[in-house]
């Protein structure tokens, strides 16, 4: 009994300090991202990429994605959702009908960062983002 | 309407005006019921101020159901991204250095990450040569580290690359180059914001992006341009009808010095102006640089007429007249001149309707409407003014009040001028119509004018970005062909290339166009990695991104665009340009007789339906004119005034005319639409001053007493209101938009020489013409077999006026 107060009474003292607070927000996806990376695609050279992307929560597990992606000369605009799959991970299929191109994605969520990988026949991706 | 022993007897056109003069008797009957009706009908006028929207016009003036307008429109239909286009300039020197080829990298990345833009093209667009397998590498590496040897390199290959050269980024010229940077925007976001706020959101990205570089950046392009002339007429209805009542509002205090003749001037201008925005509002008709110009005419129109009403009921009360009868006085003497001015400036107005132009006929139509709106209000509103606001029985408001100084000095005036009228009949009115005469030849030597950078603010920041864009890279403005193929024939056959390549060197051979934009572009640097013709076209379907093919060729609708850029000309030598091209356009279309080869573009069709429009604008205005002056017989029931009235009004118009072709050599569609409604305001003297004349005439039986009298009357009004119009009028000088500037400018100098002609030609003209008609019926009664001879001057009017 004393050391489930003693646990009660550390979660209190976090939380008073904002400290669980922070973690939970942290790991929430919902919001505006953005950061750079870059893209490979299977027939071309390298080229850096930088993205915006907002995320919505619609139920406890499936995200909302409406991203915007541009390398220095395209802009790219895909819609999608994404199924929460661990505590801070999270995954997707897309289709871009522009570009004829299909694949898988993949949001890791570290605090305010999340790195987001993107594979495809064509090529494949990373990005960093932050959280706005 | 009741009428005591001094009222005087009514003349044809009171009868003819009298069902709208009805109006004011009512109101002045119940003064204050009636201004609680006004002020809800205004309340809801109002109202329709929220829904007022500025715009730009440009394409709307141009709309018409022609077949070069069709063929626009469908270029439209299939490359709808050019009217979008807007252009980012960026130079400075050492411009392809790896810190400044990062920063324009940046201002890339901050664009295209934006909603409200579809694509950027730039020289970061350019690629190596296309290969049958690899994506090639863009020219610029993505490794900006300084001491990157491609950067080395990278001028060079610019200045060879076919894509670049000339288009993306200028030659060197000491050290300094200038990058364009091609920016699409998304139709759908400047739908849903407005033009100016994706505007301001594109300038705030790129600022925030290049801060702290040395770089030069400049956005520019039709967009742009139109963003400015949206901002110019919103702000542009604020100042004009703010600063020009707050003008008028001064000029009428330091005249009057009484606050309730001030208020009962410029009250019913006030209400007429509301009404005039709130019906717009309303009607959702868009308000633009023309419709703008309606508040101002519609001021001037109502402040005249109530200026002669407030006259005359003042004049009418100082004599000792209560304020029923000063009003009913001034509802048959002055209530039907104010009738007939706005009627014939509305019938003015309405020649407009049968312009091939909806932004035109729409301007004639609301104009028209909102004059005789203004005419109800003046009629409704000043009696029941007076009603409320004077008082009888108290110190004289004219002669003897605090505007006796300004009075008495107009009254001294116009006295003065009548003098010399009748001292001088003869001369004066042979000089009106020789000169009159020499302005009509002046005015028969406008040539129509339209330059598209005419129409857009000169004081606005894109317009120099252009000029240096022009001067670094040749002209942006672009003629088109569209070039059309048959159903069941592919856009990647060889037939359609052979086309587009025959087209784009038809107009790459012409000295006047700097450069073409085409597929054949592509084509040709696409062969550069040794790709067969048929090879590179499938590959640059397969590789080159959607957004650049989309401009150049258009699959569904199996066309394709060809653009040659020229510099900012003038309408003639665009059509000459145009004329030039259709010979060798013509050999195209010897050679694929299925496709259909059509030169259009916004440039084009403003060359061609501009100078269509603007000389149809000038023959409906002539038209006006004796459409007029026949209304003005029909009214006062005589040939003879319907004569007389022509030639000041005609002195006004081609006086106007004569200064256009000294200052400018052309007319443009500012400068008719001007003089139309300038010719408007020049009848309307013209009418008091006949119906006064009228009046006068009727009592005193004399000719060179009436007129004498007319000018002493209507003199002081006319001058006083001259004056404050004129002042009004000079604030559309703080324009920024040259049409409404030109507008301004034409209505001041047409006030003027419409003063000058009806209170000197125009009486003049009547004196000698009244000696002139009393001789030849001298000469008749002293015939053998003639009536009994009839004394001169007067009746011989009175009789050929049928009275």
């Amino acid at each position: 009994m004393m050391i489930s107060l003693a646990i009660v009474l550390v979660h209190l003292m976090l939380a008073s300090h904002g400290f669980v607070g922070v973690a939970n927000a942290a790991t929430t996806l919902d919001g505006v991202w953005s950061g750079s990376g870059v893209v490979n695609p299977s027939d071309g050279a390298r080229e850096s990429v930088r993205c915006r992307v907002r995320y919505k929560q619609e139920t406890a597990t499936v995200f909302g994605v409406s991203a915007t992606c541009a390398t220095r000369s395209r802009k790219i605009q895909q819609n999608g959702t994404v199924l929460k799959v661990g505590p801070a991970s999270y995954v997707g299929e897309f289709y871009n009908p522009g570009y004829d191109i299909s694949g898988r994605v993949r949001v890791v969520v570290r605090g305010a960062t999340q790195t987001v990988t993107f594979k495809s026949a064509r090529g494949n991706g990373s990005v960093s983002l932050r959280k706005q | 309407m009741k009428r005591d022993k001094a009222s005087p007897s009514r003349t044809r056109l009171y009868r003819c005006a009298e069902p709208i003069l009805a109006l004011g008797d009512v109101t002045a009957r119940f003064p204050k019921l009636a201004l609680m009706a006004f002020l809800l009908l205004s309340g809801v006028m109002a109202g329709g101020l929220f829904r007022v929207v500025a715009d730009d016009a440009l394409d709307e003036f141009l709309q018409a159901p022609t077949a070069d307008y069709r063929a626009f429109e469908a270029l439209r239909e299939s490359f709808p991204a050019s009217d979008l286009d807007a252009y980012l300039a960026v130079d400075g020197s050492n411009l392809l250095s790896a810190e400044h080829l990062w920063q324009m990298q940046e201002v890339a990345f901050e664009l295209l990450l934006l909603d409200s833009v579809d694509s950027v093209v730039s020289m970061f667009s350019l690629r190596e040569p296309l290969t049958s397998k690899r994506l090639p590498a863009p020219i610029i590496p993505d490794d900006l580290a300084s001491g990157n040897a491609k950067l080395e390199s990278l001028g060079r290959k610019l200045d060879h690359h076919p894509l670049a050269q000339g288009r993306l980024i200028s030659s060197e010229v000491d050290g300094n180059r200038l990058a364009l940077f091609l920016v699409a925007l998304n139709r759908a976001s400047v739908k849903e914001h407005g033009l100016p706020s994706v505007v301001r959101e594109l300038e705030a990205s790129v600022a925030r992006s290049i801060s702290g570089s040395d770089l030069r950046v400049g956005l520019s392009g039709m967009p742009l341009m139109k963003a400015e002339v949206i901002d110019s007429t919103r702000r542009d209805i604020i100042v004009f009808n703010g600063i020009g009542i707050l003008v008028g509002v001064i000029i009428l205090a330091l005249f009057f010095r009484q606050w309730q003749l001030v208020v009962i001037a410029i009250a019913p201008a006030l209400f007429a102006v509301l009404w005039t925005l709130g019906l717009m509002g309303w009607a959702r008709v868009p308000v633009d640089p023309l419709m703008s110009a309606i508040m101002p005419l519609v001021l001037v129109v109502t402040l005249n007429n109530a200026m002669h009403f407030l006259f005359a009921t003042c004049r009418s009360i100082d004599a000792g007249a209560s304020r029923r009868t000063a009003i009913d006085r001034a509802l048959v003497e002055v209530g039907p001149a104010c009738a007939l001015t706005s009627v014939t400036t509305s019938v003015a107005l309405l020649s407009m309707a049968f312009s091939s132009s909806s932004l035109i006929r729409t301007f004639g139509i609301m104009a028209s409407v909102s004059i005789l709106s203004a005419l109800g209000i003046v009629i409704a509103l000043m009696p029941m003014l007076i009603e409320l606001f004077l008082k009888d029985g108290r110190s004289k408001y004219l002669g003897g009040g605090r505007a006796r100084v300004g009075v008495r000095l107009l009254d001294s005036l116009a006295a003065a001028i009548g003098d010399f009228v009748a001292k001088w009949p003869k001369l004066i009115a042979l000089s009106g119509v020789g000169l009159t005469a020499v302005f009509a030849v002046a005015y028969m030597q406008l040539d129509p004018r339209f330059r598209l950078s005419d129409m857009l603010p000169d004081q606005g920041s894109s317009a120099p970005v252009l000029d240096r864009i022009e001067d670094r890279l040749g002209g942006l403005f672009p003629l088109n062909v569209l070039v059309q193929w048959p159903d069941g024939t592919s856009a990647q056959s060889a037939e359609v290339r052979t086309a587009i390549r025959d087209v784009h060197h038809a107009l790459e051979r012409h000295v006047a166009i700097s450069k073409v934009n085409s597929f054949y572009d592509l084509q040709r640097w696409a062969e550069t990695g040794g790709l067969s013709p048929k090879e590179a076209s499938r590959r640059l379907n397969e590789a080159a991104p959607q957004e650049l093919l989309s401009r150049f060729i258009n699959e569904r609708q199996r066309g394709a665009l060809v653009s040659g850029y020229i510099n900012d000309l003038e309408a003639k030598e665009v059509l000459a340009l145009s004329q030039d091209l259709e010979p060798a356009l013509d050999k195209v279309r010897e050679a694929y007789p299925a496709f259909t080869v059509t030169l259009t573009g916004l440039t084009s069709l403003g060359a061609s339906r501009s100078s269509a429009i603007i000389s149809q604008l000038s023959l409906s205005m002539l038209s006006a004119v004796f459409i007029v002056i026949a209304v003005i017989g029909l009214a006062f029931g005589s040939i003879a005034y319907a004569g007389l009235s022509a030639v000041p009004n005609l002195f006004a118009l081609f006086a106007t005319g004569a200064l256009l072709f000294l200052v400018q050599g052309g007319l443009d569609y500012a400068t008719v639409v001007g003089l139309t409604v300038a010719f408007g305001l020049a009848v309307d003297d013209t009418i008091h001053v006949l119906h006064r004349f009228e009046l006068e005439v009727q009592r005193s039986q004399n000719v060179a007493v009436a007129i004498h009298r007319s000018i002493c009357v209507i003199g002081t009004v006319l001058i006083l209101t001259t004056l404050v119009l004129i002042a009004g009028m000079l604030v559309t000088q703080i324009s920024v938009v040259p049409p409404t500037r030109q507008f301004g400018l034409i209505c001041v100098s047409t006030l003027i020489f419409a003063l000058l002609a009806d209170l000197f030609v125009l009486p003049a003209l009547v004196l000698w013409a009244s000696r002139w008609i009393d001789r030849s019926r001298r000469a008749q009664a002293m015939s053998p077999g003639s009536p009994k001879a009839r004394s001169h001057g007067v009746r011989g009017l009175s009789e050929e006026r049928g009275q």
